[in-house]
């Protein structure tokens, strides 16, 4: 495609950014031990809550959001739940070491290697999983798209915006 | 009959596309414009539709009534833009080429690509910063509890779930419903304005309470239509005043001219006819999504304004080409909304209208016209990929002549039109309880299927059932890969257990008749989902029987209210339950003999250091389109699965009936398939739609025949045939032959036959270098695609389709080109 | 009867004939043209394909089974007389479709003369319209008493003009060809049947001037207007070396270009056009 737009706009952050969550992923996924595993996604979203708490384009996504979405692996040993809501006027995103029961969504991994690889991954696929039977999910899948958008924007908002062509 | 035809045909033998340029400046910029054009997203409907809903989200409107209103209230405010010289008004979204978003259906599934969906690598569709930002904050989040499939998921947590996991089943309906050739002849008859006199009228005199609903939308929806029109006319004036070049000024007032008229009342000419059934094409699409809704036998609802204005001396034959190309490229105006993940399964196809030329009337004369060949005129000089054109053809009442343009035509463009074999099709719609009337007066829809023309509710592509799932789960005592290691579907006999390939058989019986079941319910909860929150007044209008009926077409309002199924993997599930009975059910096979077990175990290690096993079971075990023994086999295939749906009624009381078309599925699935019995390894594509497994050395004729036995009465939606040739001079003596092959597919009982003339060198190398082929259009599995816009797969297994010689008739193997 | 071997059959040809057709072709040929294509059609004996690249060595065809990799191929089959029919007429609804029918080629098919008698007259009793492609070496008084009668259109090849050129490169004289054409076109043509005269061009073989020369002379004189030309094509090339042959020096490897065709066409009709105008001026 000759569409190179946003390539060009690749900076350093998203590398530094990239590089980051790679290493991560190997140090974790190398070490295959549960509890870690368990700080990892905890780590995530606590970090990913932070984020909504200390930046406010990043809360605008998530603004008027009341929703769970519950990650768990197939044995039951790890668990968690992103839990959207209101903090007084302010969006905000709790976390919770276990997976809820009333989750709009919760996603099951094979094994908590697949939900390593599945947070870490920069842009994750969730067909992929669900295809190789690393994931699966129970609930309603938009909210798994919404959470995955989150995700995405991460990068996007810490200031190493690559900016969407605007065409009009 | 036709008095005109030959002196038609003479006009339009010396027209060219090498003179297009010269001939038909504006048809000519056109085309180019739509080679280069780059496909947006277009979130305009999805924020009309957003907006009216959430301003009602309390409101105790009926359903039915709150979406007639949102649909009215986007096709009376939407912009209006004249992105070309186009001699048509309307456009079906604010974009050159647009890829409308439902947010009602799959429009969701772009969330997580927002960022990335404008740059990334296979066809790329451009969103700008700011509509991604509605879409993330206003338009998804209002959907995302409202989905079609979040609405169902809750009543049908385990159907829905094997649905998630794609390898079972997939079922059309969370996404689009279309898939059916509106009447647009009626809007010609009767013009908008009478339709909603009418729906007046009977809404006054009703008594029951649903039906008056009924009646009232089909109203509000259609005011929009005039609405829109109306907005046009007064863009269009606005336009043209402020126009310098003369040309221009000039077909943008009589665009307004056009529009003044239709579509409120019935066409005064040939243009506004055109005009009228495009607008109906628009309007429907603001309703319903734009896949495979197909405006059907243009030759036929045209006609009439064609010769009056032509006897008249008011419209030139190249008058008509320009209009009708005109319309060829507004169809193709329009693209399909499609998220990253799902490029693998579908990438590069269009939005599939079909039109129709030819066949018979349904008197069963022969329908073949002077504006029949002014169409495939067209079809020859804009080999574009939508609409996607096909020719019927009754032998016996069709001529020679016109059998043989059509194949010029294809030999010519490489590629389009598909050949429709009139004779079979008309009987195996009557098996289906359609009229012979009816069933003389069918249409293509979308890919192949069939549909009795603004009679028939066709739903054409509800359910796509993977065959290659239900032979693994027969292998696997109802396991799937997608389950790991748990059973799923009926637990059948372990392989050890299983004696005789009867006992194969009963299992994929049994495994087929459970994946059917949940389809078919699940098929029908979506169905009732519909009728509950989508209905569709506006397409409702455009069809036999509803105002009759009071009823929405959701709701059964047709006069035919079939679904459609449609199945991945036939030919290589054929080979390989062929293989099986071969290598381990064969006493008198002195080459090979395996224990049932053994030789599964082996597939399912993808044949890994069995040579022997894997040669033998490539080149010498049975294959279908080649030996008696596997097109039995298939034969069978087509016959269970007509028995086990024709024992079920879809939601809206009608019958559910089968197909062999595939989209670019069956590459895609093939990727994230593991190796089946018949030698195709792991992540090898599967072959398409009913055409035997690529790269079987067989005679064509034999092809042919194979496919041509079917038992096609129990293929009443038609199915795909892919043949590929090498290229030849194309000259009276190559075209009358080619004319006369496809003759005698059809006699021995073909149904549809479709064509790339193609040989692998050029294919590999417009893969390599698709720079060099910017605009090679292929025939996919029922539709065409440009080359280069497919996904990698999707190449590949166009590819590596089999390519016979047309001059010696042998098959060319991929090795030895 | 003499049971010829069939080394290939192929279906819905467009190059042998009118129509489409079913291809025959028989294992066996009086000649041996050195640029033939088909090199496995020159020996009326089976005979071994073998493509050693495809061989995995599992020792199958030592013990009689079948080779699954199709490494080893046999070359010539046996066909009853009531089996090459049922093959033949499995297309008969596209000879119908396209006025086709078979073609009978090879190899020669006129060194079987009584197989090829009865499968043609059974062909004509089904309606199929039968055409044979021929080298012109044969026993003329058999093929007018056995084949004629049920042949409907007959290719006839005419090669090289002179004798001991025609010995060279085919390694038999020309003599019974060209006195077999004579007859043909003199004696026995009835109405039914059609013969089309046919010359390969190769280069520096039969596509030179005193060739094409000599070919315009004998056809002007025998009131020959129209021939086909068949362009050489090495796409048999290969075939030489999995048959385990090797295969004649000087054959050109190359296919002749579309360019060169029609130079010697055109050269051909120019003298044919010659012969014409000199005749007319006596
Ligand atoms: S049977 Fe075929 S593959 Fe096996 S050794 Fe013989 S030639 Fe080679």
């Amino acid at each position: 495609m000759s569409y190179t737009y946003k390539k060009s706009k690749i900076n350093i952050f998203r590398i530094i950014w990239d590089r980051m969550l790679r290493k991560v992923r190997e140090t974790f996924i190398a070490q295959m031990d549960s509890n870690k595993m368990d700080k990892l996604l905890e780590l995530g979203l606590k970090a990913m809550s932070l984020l909504f708490l200390l930046c406010p384009e990043y809360r605008e996504n998530i603004k008027g959001f009341k929703g769970k979405v519950a990650f768990n692996t197939v044995d039951g040993q790890l668990g968690a739940t992103a839990s959207f809501g209101r903090f007084l006027h302010l969006p905000v995103l709790r976390v919770r070491k276990t997976a809820v029961s009333n989750a709009n969504v919760t996603i099951t991994f094979s094994d908590g290697q697949a939900m390593a690889s599945f947070i870490t991954e920069p842009s994750p696929d969730i067909i992929s999983g669900i295809l190789d039977n690393k994931l699966n999910f129970t609930g309603n899948m938009n909210y798994i798209l919404r959470f995955v958008f989150l995700a995405m924007d991460i990068p996007e908002v810490l200031g190493i915006r690559t900016r969407l062509p605007d065409i009009r | 009959m036709y008095e005109h035809i030959d002196k038609v045909r003479n006009i339009l033998k010396s027209l060219s596309k090498s003179s297009m340029k010269s001939q038909f400046p504006i048809l000519d910029d056109l085309l180019t414009r739509h080679y280069h054009a780059k496909a947006e997203v277009d979130i305009e409907r999805a924020l009309f539709m957003t907006r009216y809903y959430k301003d009602r989200t309390n409101s105790k409107k009926p359903e039915a009534l709150k979406r007639a209103e949102s649909i009215h209230r986007y096709l009376s405010n939407r912009k209006i833009c004249f992105h070309d010289n186009n001699f048509l008004g309307g456009a079906c979204t604010s974009k050159e080429l647009g890829a409308p978003l439902y947010p009602e259906y799959f429009g969701i599934t772009i969330w997580p690509e927002l960022h990335t969906i404008s740059t990334r690598t296979d066809n790329p569709q451009i969103l700008s910063e700011k509509d991604a930002d509605i879409l993330n904050k206003e338009i998804f989040p209002y959907w995302m509890d409202r989905t079609i499939n979040e609405r169902v998921r809750p009543i049908e947590p385990e159907r829905q779930a094997l649905f998630d996991k794609f390898i079972f089943y997939i079922l059309s309906k969370a996404g689009t419903i279309s898939h059916t050739t509106p009447y647009y002849e009626l809007v010609l008859k009767k013009g908008v304005r009478e339709i909603i006199e009418e729906a007046k009228k009977r809404e006054a005199a009703e008594e029951d309470s649903k039906k008056k609903i009924f009646y009232k939308t089909m109203q509000v929806a259609m005011e929009g239509v005039l609405q829109y029109a109306r907005n046009i006319v007064r863009e269009a004036k606005i336009a043209a005043a402020g126009e310098t070049d003369t040309d221009k000024k000039e077909n943008l007032l009589a665009i307004a001219e056009v529009l003044s008229n239709v579509p409120e009342n019935p066409p005064r000419n040939f243009r506004e006819a055109l005009n009228a059934v495009w607008i109906s094409q628009v309007a429907v699409l603001a309703e319903n999504s734009n896949m495979a809704m197909s405006p059907g036998r243009l030759d036929q609802i045209l006609y009439p304004y064609f010769i009056k204005d032509y006897n008249g001396g008011t419209l030139t034959i190249e008058d008509a080409i320009r209009y009708c190309g005109s319309f060829w490229l507004k169809m193709a105006d329009n693209v399909n909304l499609v998220p990253e993940t799902a490029e693998r399964m579908f990438g590069g196809a269009g939005a599939v209208p079909a039109i129709t030329l030819g066949g018979v009337d349904w008197n069963g004369d022969d329908a073949v016209n002077e504006l029949t060949y002014i169409l495939l005129k067209v079809t020859e000089l804009l080999p574009i990929r939508d609409p996607n054109v096909n020719a019927r053809y009754y032998s016996g009442v069709n001529t020679k002549d016109y059998r043989d343009e059509v194949s010029r035509v294809i030999l010519s463009t490489k590629a389009i039109p598909a050949f429709f074999n009139d004779i079979e099709n008309i009987k195996t719609m009557q098996n289906q309880n359609i009229s012979l009337e009816d069933a003389r007066d069918y249409s293509v829809i979308g890919c192949v299927e069939l549909g009795a023309s603004g009679k028939q509710y066709s739903a054409s592509s509800s359910v796509f059932m993977m065959l290659h799932t239900v032979l693994y789960m027969a292998l696997h005592e109802g396991r799937s890969p997608a389950t790991g290691n748990k059973t799923i579907g009926v637990k059948t006999k372990a392989l050890k257990d299983m004696k005789s390939y009867k006992s194969v058989w009963d299992a994929y019986k049994a495994q087929l008749e459970w994946l059917v079941d949940n389809a078919v319910h699940l098929n029908n909860s979506y169905g009732r989902k519909h009728q509950e929150y989508l209905a569709t007044p506006l397409l409702s209008c455009f069809f036999d029987g509803t105002m009759e009926s009071g009823k929405d077409l959701i709701d059964g309002g047709a006069i035919y209210n079939s679904s459609g199924v449609t199945h991945i993997g036939f030919a290589d599930v054929a080979d390989s339950l062929a293989a099986i009975k071969d290598i381990c059910f064969n006493k008198d096979n002195d080459d090979i003999s395996l224990k049932l077990e053994d030789f599964i175990a082996i597939v399912d290690a993808d044949f890994n250091g069995e040579d022997k096993i894997y040669n033998y079971v490539k080149n010498i075990a049975p294959k279908y389109g080649r030996d008696i023994s596997a097109n039995s086999i298939a034969g069978k295939m087509v016959e269970i699965n007509y028995d086990l749906y024709n024992s079920r009624q879809n939601y809206r009381g009608g019958n559910y009936q089968l197909a062999y078309w595939t989209m670019t599925n069956h590459a895609g699935y093939g990727r994230i398939s593991p190796a089946t019995p018949n030698g195709r390894k792991a992540k090898e594509v599967f072959s398409s739609g009913i055409t035997p497994v690529s790269q079987v050395n067989t005679d064509v004729t034999t092809a042919y025949k194979s496919v041509a036995q079917l038992p096609s009465n129990k293929i009443s939606n038609a199915y795909a045939l892919n043949m590929k040739y090498t290229p030849i001079s194309v000259n009276p003596e190559s075209i009358k032959k080619f004319s006369a092959l496809i003759e005698g597919f059809m006699k021995s009982g073909g149904q549809q036959v479709q064509y790339n003339i193609q040989d692998y060198k050029t294919l590999k190398d417009a893969k390599e270098n698709p720079d060099k082929y910017p605009d090679l259009l292929v025939r996919v599995s029922g539709y065409s695609a440009y080359f280069k816009s497919l996904n990698e797969a999707m190449k590949d297994e166009i590819i590596l389709r089999s390519q016979y010689n047309m001059g010696t008739g042998e098959f060319v193997s991929i090795e030895q080109e | 009867m003499r049971r010829p071997l069939i080394f290939d059959i192929t279906k819905a040809s467009f190059d042998d004939g009118p129509g489409i057709r079913t291809v025959v072709f028989f294992k066996g040929c009086p000649l041996r043209c050195v640029w033939c294509h088909n090199p496995e059609s020159i020996d009326p004996d089976h005979e071994l394909f073998f493509d050693s690249s495809l061989c995995i060595h599992c020792g199958n065809h030592a013990v009689g089974k079948t080779c699954f990799t199709l490494a080893r191929r046999d070359v010539g089959n046996v066909y009853t007389v009531d089996e090459l029919m049922e093959i033949i007429l499995q297309d008969k609804i596209y000879y119908k479709s396209s006025s086709g029918g078979v073609t009978f080629s090879g190899g020669e098919p006129t060194l079987y003369m009584d197989y090829m008698s009865e499968l043609c007259r059974r062909l004509k009793d089904e309606g199929v319209h039968t055409a044979l492609q021929t080298c012109g070496y044969f026993d003329y008084k058999r093929f007018r008493d056995l084949l004629l009668p049920y042949i409907d259109l007959i290719y006839f090849d005419i090669k090289i003009i002179d004798e001991t050129e025609h010995i060279r490169f085919t390694g038999k004289s020309n003599k019974i060809i060209l006195e077999n054409f004579q007859r043909l076109m003199y004696e026995d043509l009835h109405e039914g049947v059609c013969v089309i005269p046919r010359v390969p061009l190769v280069e520096r073989i039969t596509a030179t001037e005193d060739n094409l020369s000599g070919i315009a002379s004998f056809f002007h004189t025998h009131h020959i207007r129209e021939c086909e030309f068949l362009p050489y094509n090495p796409s048999g090339i290969d075939k030489w070396e999995r048959l385990g042959k090797t295969r004649p020096e000087g054959i050109p490897e190359k296919a002749l270009s579309f360019q060169t065709q029609k130079k010697w066409v055109d050269f051909y009709k120019n003298r044919y056009a010659d012969f014409a105008a000199s005749a007319s001026d006596l």
